[in-house]
């Protein structure tokens, strides 16, 4: 409850001092309507979502510093990603699924089983150990 | 010496862990029939880069785009999508990648013959695995560079070796538990085997907006071929024109939408903002008065154009007559 009153008054204080800079990254060029906007235009109020974007971008940079990518590196990144990625990062970067394992860990993975086997009796492979 | 309940526990666990690996699936030749398909094939010459300690996300995604002729490698791919204290990518991130490099990438359809039909077209297919277990994920990224119907096997490039071969099962099930999730990177203007429209156009929009224009716009002149008359197609190439400053070619999309749908009021925002650029104030003013009338007090659509002409009658030259302003066409000023 706290969480969310702290983040509206973040996106209010934000929307009102932020709006008229030009600071905000920018959805649309001039008046033109961005195609990815017009996409997302009927799920979202934009001006709001443009703030939001914003303190998603804050929130997903910091996150993937702090998981070892080079600060300079981050900007570019971050580039190549929507407005929906972005959230989905901001709120999701620890639980998606990194794909980097090697056979190494599979392996690990069948002693586990076979120790639990072991352990438990079902199996016998240990005995000289 | 194990009490039996002890022993059955374990044997419960290990039931319980393994619980993706049961139940048997159709063999190859079976999904194949009907399909038109090959009973075998392989891409031999896909490159192979061998994955260096967890970069296998680096290593799949350079051998796609090196097969869609990117000019790159697994290293200088690793400072784009590796994220070291997860030692491992992220689907976003090799998404997001792909774009920096003007190729579409494109989630094709879950089901294994839409995969093997984009072999068949001579696309290479980056895979996520789960080689782990649904509570204890080992996730994998590999590419998909073959089958083989006589054996019941998928041949993959993956991790250090060059060439796997998997049990059709195995390798299901390893997908199944990663939400069947596969991509393609395509060329400008390429299309995978069955694209769904929306997905395809989407995808190019969020190539539009990491900046890659002329790629888009390539990609939607092929979306106007494919599906004539796509609004979403006229719109993206309409900015992507615009972006790259080309206000003839832009102003001519925006009126071939809405010549096709005009109560299209992003368009009519847009036509209206290219007519002031042009200096055609009449013409801007027309636009964003045909707009407003049918805006609703909510749109956010009624901000931008109510922008527009507040701009139109601030300018210094406002009230002064225009330049002839011709009207833009596909062929020219008319």
């Amino acid at each position: 409850m706290y969480r969310l009153f702290a983040r509206r008054f973040i996106v209010c204080l934000l929307s009102v001092s932020l709006m008229g800079t030009g600071i905000l990254p920018a959805v649309s060029v001039a008046g033109i309507i961005g195609t990815q906007s017009m996409i997302e235009m009927e799920q979202t109020d934009t001006d709001r979502a443009r703030v939001e974007s914003f303190i998603e971008q804050e929130n997903v940079r910091d996150q993937m510093v702090n998981l070892g990518v080079d600060p300079a590196e981050v900007k570019e990144r971050l580039a190549a990603l929507t407005d929906a990625e972005l959230s989905m990062l901001n709120q999701n970067i620890d639980n998606l699924p990194a794909g980097g394992s090697s056979l190494l860990v599979v392996i690990g993975i069948v002693f586990v089983v076979l120790l639990v086997l072991e352990v438990t009796g079902v199996i016998d492979i240990f005995k000289k150990v | 010496m194990t009490e039996p309940h002890i022993r059955s526990f374990g044997l419960i666990v290990v039931i319980f862990l393994l619980a993706g690996c049961t139940g048997s699936r159709p063999a190859l030749d079976s999904m194949l029939a009907g399909t038109g398909l090959p009973a075998s094939m392989e891409l031999a010459d896909t490159p192979f880069f061998p994955q260096e300690a967890y970069q296998c996300g680096p290593a799949a995604l350079a051998t796609v785009l090196v097969a869609s002729a990117v000019n790159v490698t697994p290293e200088e791919l690793a400072s784009k999508v590796y994220l070291p204290k997860r030692q491992g990518s992220l689907q976003l991130e090799l998404v997001a990648a792909s774009r920096r490099y003007q190729r579409l990438p494109y989630r094709i359809d879950p089901d294994l013959p839409a995969l093997l039909a984009e072999l068949d077209a001579g696309r290479p297919v980056l895979v996520l695995q789960n080689l782990g277990l649904t509570s204890y994920p080992v996730w994998h990224y590999a590419v998909v560079i073959g089958f083989d119907a006589a054996d019941n096997t998928i041949l993959l490039r993956s991790g250090d070796r060059e060439r796997i071969v998997m049990k059709t099962g195995k390798f299901m099930r390893t997908r199944e538990l990663a939400d069947n999730w596969a991509l393609v990177t395509l060329r400008p203007g390429e299309f995978p085997i069955n694209p769904d429209e929306f997905r395809y156009l989407q995808a190019v929009a969020a190539l539009e907006s990491a900046g890659k224009t002329g790629a888009a716009a390539t990609f939607y002149q092929a979306a106007l071929e494919r599906w004539p008359g796509s609004t979403l197609a006229l719109f993206g190439l309409g900015n992507s024109y615009y972006q790259q400053g080309d206000l003839q070619l832009a102003e001519t999309q925006y009126r071939r939408l809405l010549a096709i749908q005009p109560g299209n009021l992003a368009a009519r925002n847009n036509l209206a903002q290219v007519l002031a650029d042009r200096g055609c104030d009449a013409a801007a003013f027309a636009e964003v008065d045909a707009g407003l009338a049918i805006a609703k007090p909510d749109s956010p659509i009624r901000n931008s154009l109510l922008e527009i002409r507040s701009k139109l009658i601030n300018r210094p030259s406002a009230g002064e007559p225009d330049a002839p302003c011709p009207i833009a066409t596909e062929f020219g000023w008319r």
